[in-house]
């Protein structure tokens, strides 16, 4: 549907991103640096692409940030317990589609829409997370595990990206080639065709939630590799981060529109305004306003765009 | 307040004299107006206080072109309106509602989650200076002006709170609030049951009284007999019939207890000539080019329905179709017919019934299982069916899905393939087929929905509406689509308000009327006067109209 190249603009707006740091600084081009920056996009874009099938879709998870932590600590448990690597990922990623399961069953099933079921999750499973961990991060985990986040595939590909990697093109794969990710698409673009057209939509929706929540539970296992811990205060705020991702790169929050390129592409627009104002010394608190306003200029700029090739569309 | 003040004193004692007319509330003279073409040719008409005027035509007919230049809300190319005998000139509905003369847009301007008082007054709120309202002096002013319509109802109350019908006079009151004058209703009783429309009668009965001028569009022939002072028939942008009830009488004042009795649910025969009526209305008998061939008489059911109910909708309803068959829904809008299509196909659930497509049993409790049954669908609101920002091919392989794409893999080529060949064959041009469906005209959209259920064959398709809002190219292609697909095998259900539609496409029609079928027209029968007639007659008893209410 939206061929990655049709919208442009995250694209540009990370290539020019890069082009002025890399002559702004010095340092930017340094292979510890960029590497620094994907390992610390990894997280965020990982739970970007579950919320991009999401919105996609034309519904919300606001619960991301509390479902990966809840579990990143699921992880650290399911690690002390078989103590090993591939236990935990699989923990990791079954609890946070059983906990996808939740938010999708509350908004198909309870009819709760997709912001307010969430709104609540996002309070419920961070919760849950202190009350399992009495507040305390979960150590005494293999360091085998811990090492994984600064480790690399043949020394070379870390294995931070090679998750984000994966992610990735099962996102990417799910969404453009198979039926889920069409259904994806019309429900987000008109839910009643959906229903005229005999598509099961609660039973679909309900699905998004579940593969959402799958990729967040991916992140919090990536996160309690990174933090060798499962932290119970992980991940707050980064359901924003997420979200802006998925706008950044051309999602919309009415939904049928999106797409994984351009989450990524967003996500790693706002990873490099992050590093390259470390780099150039700018304060963190201007950051934050960097950052907000790139948003809105994204999202305003495409906007306008769209406006003009509807004009031109409607002409014809 | 910006109301003018009505010529006679409001009341009940304060009827007009009968005996000499009193000037026309609103005059037309020689109103015409074009778009594409001209849709109001050389319109003259007077409205007058106290008069109940029906207006009738069918679909095209001019109506609401009419009302919205008498309204304000457009300008005629030529001719002229008389306020109370003095020309004006309508820039906008607001000089309109100055003026006196003011439409009720049923519940598209009421706010439902405001009390009724709030809705009442709504831009009109008593203020205490610097924005702030004075909700006693509100609740006042709603109280009165419910008193003075003779509305039983809590100003306090939420709108969301009050039934359709308790709405609907709501609306009015909102509507005489504004324009004490002249008050437009366009179809106010389509979604009221029985008891609602004596409500609303007894309403409009004691405006009317009240010297207030009223315009009523509606096809309910037995409704107009028993609150219409007059009636206009518009055709082709003319008006070819007018007549005031109880023969020949100029003044509407005169016989107006007559009619006051009438809406009280007394039987009357009031002095309406309503084959005529039907006959202007239909205008001279074109020929009508029948499209579909007729079903070989061997040819088996292919859909049954038998004894499908839905409270306050329909009920005891027996259906046959036939393969190659396409049998027709005429009545009147809120008789059932679009309820009955959904249905059907699942959007909603029947509360008894029984239904069969080729001998199985076919009662879908979801669209999902009646696209799967074989089922296909086209609403009446084309928006509702497409997505707009998905390319046509896209759209229609919509229902087609499981066909090409599986959990773990879609097939780009066969989908293409899928697409190309029911796009192709219900005419959509190549050049449409990778744009976004939003940027399709009307015609392309209806054509786009015809091939999602050739990519998703369905062995019965159900049409609502099928050529509303298209040029008469597109509306040719569409019935070439239909029987096309009658040829095929298929059955097709059509609702429709389009009567020639009907004639055009339909072996049978079924004529519905509060949610019975009250008559079954076969062949050369299917006339647009037999459907009319059936749908809507004069003749009616107080008992009838009971049977499909509930209070």
């Amino acid at each position: 549907m939206s061929h990655w190249w049709k919208r442009l603009l995250p694209y540009t707006s990370l290539a020019l991103l890069f082009v002025v740091l890399a002559i702004s600084s010095p340092n930017f081009l340094r292979l510890e640096n960029l590497g620094a920056v994907l390992r610390q996009a990894t997280v965020v874009t990982i739970i970007a692409v579950g919320m991009t099938l999401v919105m996609i879709a034309g519904e919300i998870d606001l619960s991301v940030g509390s479902l990966a932590a809840l579990s990143g600590v699921y992880t650290a448990f399911a690690l002390q317990h078989w103590t090993s690597t591939a236990a935990g990922i699989a923990v990791g990623i079954a609890v946070g589609a059983l906990l996808g399961l939740i938010n999708g069953l509350l908004t198909t099933r309870f009819l709760v829409p997709s912001f307010i079921a969430t709104l609540g999750t996002m309070g419920i499973f961070r919760g849950w997370a202190l009350l399992v961990t009495h507040g305390v991060p979960v150590t005494n985990i293999p360091a085998a595990f811990g090492a994984l986040s600064d480790g690399a595939l043949f020394g070379v590909l870390p294995y931070p990206v090679l998750a984000l990697a994966i992610a990735a093109a099962v996102g990417y794969y799910l969404l453009d080639h198979t039926r889920l990710g069409r259904y994806c698409y019309a429900l987000g673009s008109n839910r009643s065709a959906c229903v005229q057209s005999g598509i099961p939509v609660r039973r679909y929706v309900l699905l998004i939630f579940v593969v959402a929540g799958a990729f967040t539970g991916l992140a919090g296992a990536v996160e309690t590799a990174r933090l060798i811990s499962g932290q119970p205060t992980a991940g707050i705020g980064l359901e924003l981060d997420a979200i802006a991702a998925v706008v950044i790169g051309g999602g919309t929050l009415t939904g049928g529109e999106g797409s994984i390129l351009g989450t990524i592409a967003g996500s790693f627009v706002m990873a490099l305004i992050h590093n390259g104002t470390d780099l150039l010394g700018i304060s963190p608190f201007v950051q934050e306003i960097i950052i907000g306003a790139v948003i809105v200029a994204v999202v305003g700029l495409d906007e306008l765009r769209r406006l003009r090739l509807r004009q031109t569309e409607a002409a014809l | 307040m910006p109301i003018p003040p009505t010529d006679p004193a409001p009341g009940p004692a304060a009827a007009p004299a009968p005996a000499v007319a009193p000037p026309p509330a609103v005059a037309i003279e020689g109103i015409w107006k074009s778009f594409a073409a001209p849709v109001l040719r050389g319109v003259s008409a007077e409205f007058r206080p106290g008069e109940i005027h029906a207006l009738l035509g069918m679909n095209g007919a001019g109506k609401s072109t009419l009302m919205k230049i008498i309204a304000g809300a457009l300008q005629p190319d030529r001719g002229v309106l008389h306020v109370n005998g003095q020309p004006v000139r309508f820039r906008h509905p607001r000089e309109a509602l100055a003026a006196g003369v003011a439409m009720v847009y049923q519940e598209l301007d009421l706010a439902p989650h405001l009390t009724v008082a709030a809705n009442l007054l709504l831009g009109a709120e008593p203020g205490r200076g610097w924005g702030r309202l004075d909700a006693a002096a509100e609740r006042r002013a709603a109280r009165e002006l419910l008193d003075e319509c003779g509305i039983a109802l809590d100003p306090a109350r939420r709108l969301h709170d009050l039934r359709t019908g308790q709405r609907q006079l709501v609306a009015i009151a909102k509507g005489f609030h504004r324009a004490r004058r002249l008050l437009i209703l366009d179809e106010p009783t389509s979604a009221l049951n029985a008891a609602e429309v004596r409500t609303l009668f007894q309403l409009l009965e004691r405006l009317r009284r009240g010297g207030l001028g009223i315009i009523y569009i509606s096809h309910r022939f037995e409704e107009l007999a028993q609150i219409a002072g007059r009636v206009t028939v518009l055709r082709n942008g003319e008006i070819v019939f007018s007549a005031a009830a109880a023969a020949g009488s100029e003044t509407a004042g005169g016989d107006g207890s007559s009619v006051a009795s009438a809406s009280m649910g007394r039987q009357t025969a009031a002095g309406f000539d309503w084959p005529a009526i039907a006959a202007a209305m239909v205008g001279e008998k074109v020929a009508v080019t029948r499209h579909a061939a007729a079903p070989p008489a061997a040819a088996p059911v292919r859909y049954e329905l038998r004894g499908a109910a839905l409270r306050g909708q329909f009920s005891g309803l027996d259906l046959a179709i036939r393969a190659g068959e396409a049998v027709g829904l005429a009545g009147i809008a809120g008789d059932g017919r679009a309820t009955l299509a959904e249905c059907i196909f699942g959007l909603r659930r029947f509360d008894a019934g029984e239904a069969r497509l080729d001998g199985q049993p076919a009662l879908a409790r979801g669209s999902a299982e009646a696209v799967r049954q074989g089922l296909g669908f086209i609403p009446e609101d084309r928006a509702q069916a497409l997505c707009p920002q998905l390319p046509a091919t896209a759209n229609a392989t919509l229902a087609a899905v499981p066909a090409f794409a599986s959990w773990w893999r879609l097939r780009r080529r066969r989908e293409a393939a899928i697409a190309a060949d029911s796009l192709a064959a219900s005419g959509v041009e190549d050049r449409f087929w990778r744009l976004p469906s939003r940027s399709l005209s009307g015609g392309t959209q209806q054509k786009l929905l015809f091939a999602r259920w050739l990519a998703q064959p369905s062995r019965l398709l159900i049409l609502n509406e099928p050529t509303r809002g298209v040029d008469i190219r597109a509306r040719r292609d569409i019935q070439q689509q239909i029987a096309a697909r009658l040829r095929a095998g298929a059955a097709v259900l059509v609702v429709s308000s389009d009567l020639e539609e009907l004639m055009q496409l339909c072996h049978r029609v079924l004529v519905l009327r509060r949610g019975c079928v009250a008559q079954e027209l076969a062949g050369d029968a299917i006339t647009r006067e037999a459907m009319l007639l059936a749908a809507a007659p004069a003749e009616k008893t107080a008992g009838s109209a009971d049977a499909g209410g509930q209070p």
